[in-house]
C-alpha cells in the first residue's frame, strides 16, 4: 500500500514536472522515496520513470538517473569521519544537486523556490524524526 | 526492510551513464521515440485543451482586417513575382520555403511569455542546429533532438547567438539571449542605433549554426550608448508572442 502511494506520487510528479511546474520535483521526491524504501522494485521503478521524464522533456536521456543514482550511492557511503549516510548530508546533497540539476536542464532559477521547497522538507524531517506530528497517528503511512 | 547494497546503486549509476553515452544510438532514439509515444498523453490532452484566446471582438476585427488584406494581395503577388525575378538575376538564393517543416508546441520553459526553451515534436531529418521560424520572425534553433521530439532554444535563452543587422542604420552586432529578453551587443561605437529598429539575420555562420538571411530577431526597444564605451549595446524585444505560441516551422539545412 505504501509504496503504491509512493509511486503514485512519483507518477504524479513527472507529469507535473512535465506539464505544469519546470522544477525539479521528481528529482528530489525520487531521492526521499529511495530513501525510505531501499528495494530493488522501487530502483527499477524510479529508474524507469526517470528515463520517461528525460524523453518528455527532451533532456539528455538517462542524465536524471545519474542525478538520482548519484546522490543515492554517496548517501549509501561513509567516507573517513565523515558520515554521508546522515540525514543532513542528504539534506545537503539534495539541495546541491537540484540546483545543479536545473542548471543542467535548464529549468528556472528562481532560487526562493528551492528554499521553500527545502524549508519544507526540513519541517518535514524534523517532525519526523521527533515523531511529534508524523508517524504513527496523523500521517500513519509515513 | 531490506537494505539495498552499495553496488546496486553503482549497477544503476553504470546503466544510465551507459545510456547517456549512447544517446545518438538508434536504439537510444527509438526507445525515446516509444516513451513519447505511449507517455506524452497527458500532456496531449492538456495542450489539446488550451484556448485560443480570442475574443469575438477580435474576431470580427480580424475578419475585416483579412478582407482587406485579401485585396491587398493580388498587388502583393505581381509585385513578388517581379522581385522574385529579380533577385534570380542578381544572386542565387534557396527555395527556403521547400525546407520548412511544420512543428507543434508540446511544452514552454522558463518564462511562459518570453520561454527559454520550446518543446516541439517533429518528423525524421530534423538535426541540431536547425533554425525555427515563424512567418518572417526567427524564434531559435533547434538544440537537441531527442526521439520524435526536439529542444528548440529560443532567441530568450542565454545559450543562443547569432550575427545581425539593423534594418535602417545598418549596424552590424550580434544578439545572445538573457534569459526573458535579447540583448544587441558588439556594435562599433562609431556605428548608429536607434530605437525602434529592426534587427534582423545575416545569414553568418557561427558556432556551426546557420542561421538563414534577412529573419527578424526582434525591434530595438532602448539603446546603452555610454560615451566611453568601444561597443554600443541594447535591448531587443522579439515580435512573437510566445504565449500563444502554438506552432513553428522548422528550416532543415
Amino acid at each position: 500500500m505504501r509504496k503504491a502511494v509512493v509511486v503514485s506520487l512519483l507518477i504524479l510528479s513527472l507529469y507535473i514536472e512535465v506539464i505544469l511546474l519546470h522544477f525539479p520535483l521528481f528529482l528530489i521526491l525520487s531521492i526521499i522515496s529511495l530513501l525510505f524504501f531501499r528495494e530493488i522494485f522501487m530502483l527499477m521503478v524510479v529508474f524507469l520513470l526517470s528515463l520517461i521524464l528525460d524523453s518528455l522533456m527532451v533532456n539528455l536521456f538517462g542524465i536524471t538517473a545519474i542525478f538520482i543514482f548519484g546522490v543515492m550511492l554517496l548517501a549509501s557511503m561513509r567516507v573517513r569521519e565523515v558520515d554521508l549516510r546522515s540525514r543532513v548530508a542528504v539534506f545537503f546533497f539534495l539541495i546541491l544537486v537540484s540546483v545543479f540539476y536545473s542548471m543542467m536542464v535548464g529549468y528556472s532559477h528562481n532560487f526562493l523556490i528551492y528554499l521553500l521547497i527545502f524549508l519544507g522538507y526540513g519541517v518535514f524531517e524534523y517532525l519526523y524524526r521527533d515523531e511529534k506530528l508524523i508517524g504513527k497517528k496523523i500521517i500513519p503511512w509515513v | 526492510m531490506r537494505r539495498t547494497p552499495v553496488v546496486v546503486f553503482l549497477f544503476f549509476l553504470l546503466l544510465s551513464t551507459i545510456i547517456v553515452v549512447t544517446q545518438s544510438s538508434t536504439a537510444s532514439s527509438s526507445l525515446q521515440s516509444f516513451f513519447q509515444r505511449v507517455f506524452s498523453f497527458p500532456r496531449d490532452f492538456v495542450v489539446s485543451l488550451m484556448p485560443e484566446q480570442v475574443s469575438n471582438s477580435e474576431i470580427d476585427s480580424l475578419r475585416s482586417e483579412n478582407k482587406a488584406l485579401l485585396s491587398k494581395k493580388y498587388d502583393f503577388e505581381k509585385l513578388s513575382s517581379e522581385l522574385e525575378s529579380l533577385r534570380n538575376q542578381f544572386r542565387d538564393s534557396e527555395d527556403i520555403a521547400s525546407s520548412l517543416i511544420p512543428a507543434r508546441v508540446l511544452g514552454k520553459i522558463g518564462d511562459g511569455r518570453k520561454p527559454d526553451v520550446l518543446i516541439v515534436d517533429i518528423p525524421s531529418g530534423v538535426a541540431e542546429g536547425d533554425t525555427a521560424l515563424l512567418g518572417n520572425n526567427l524564434v531559435g534553433v533547434v538544440g537537441m533532438v531527442g526521439g520524435s521530439q526536439a529542444r528548440i532554444i529560443t532567441v530568450n535563452n542565454p545559450e543562443f547567438e547569432a550575427v545581425v543587422t539593423t534594418s535602417d542604420t545598418g549596424a552590424s552586432g550580434i544578439v545572445r539571449g538573457s534569459g526573458g529578453s535579447v540583448a544587441l551587443g558588439e556594435v562599433a561605437a562609431q556605428e548608429s542605433l536607434r530605437r525602434g529598429d529592426l534587427v534582423v539575420t545575416t545569414g553568418e555562420a557561427r558556432e556551426d549554426v546557420l542561421i538563414p538571411q534577412d529573419y527578424v530577431v526582434g525591434r530595438i526597444s532602448s539603446v546603452n550608448d555610454a560615451p566611453q564605451a568601444a561597443f554600443k549595446t541594447a535591448e531587443v524585444e522579439s515580435l512573437i508572442d510566445f504565449g500563444n505560441l502554438s506552432q513553428v516551422f522548422l528550416y532543415t539545412k
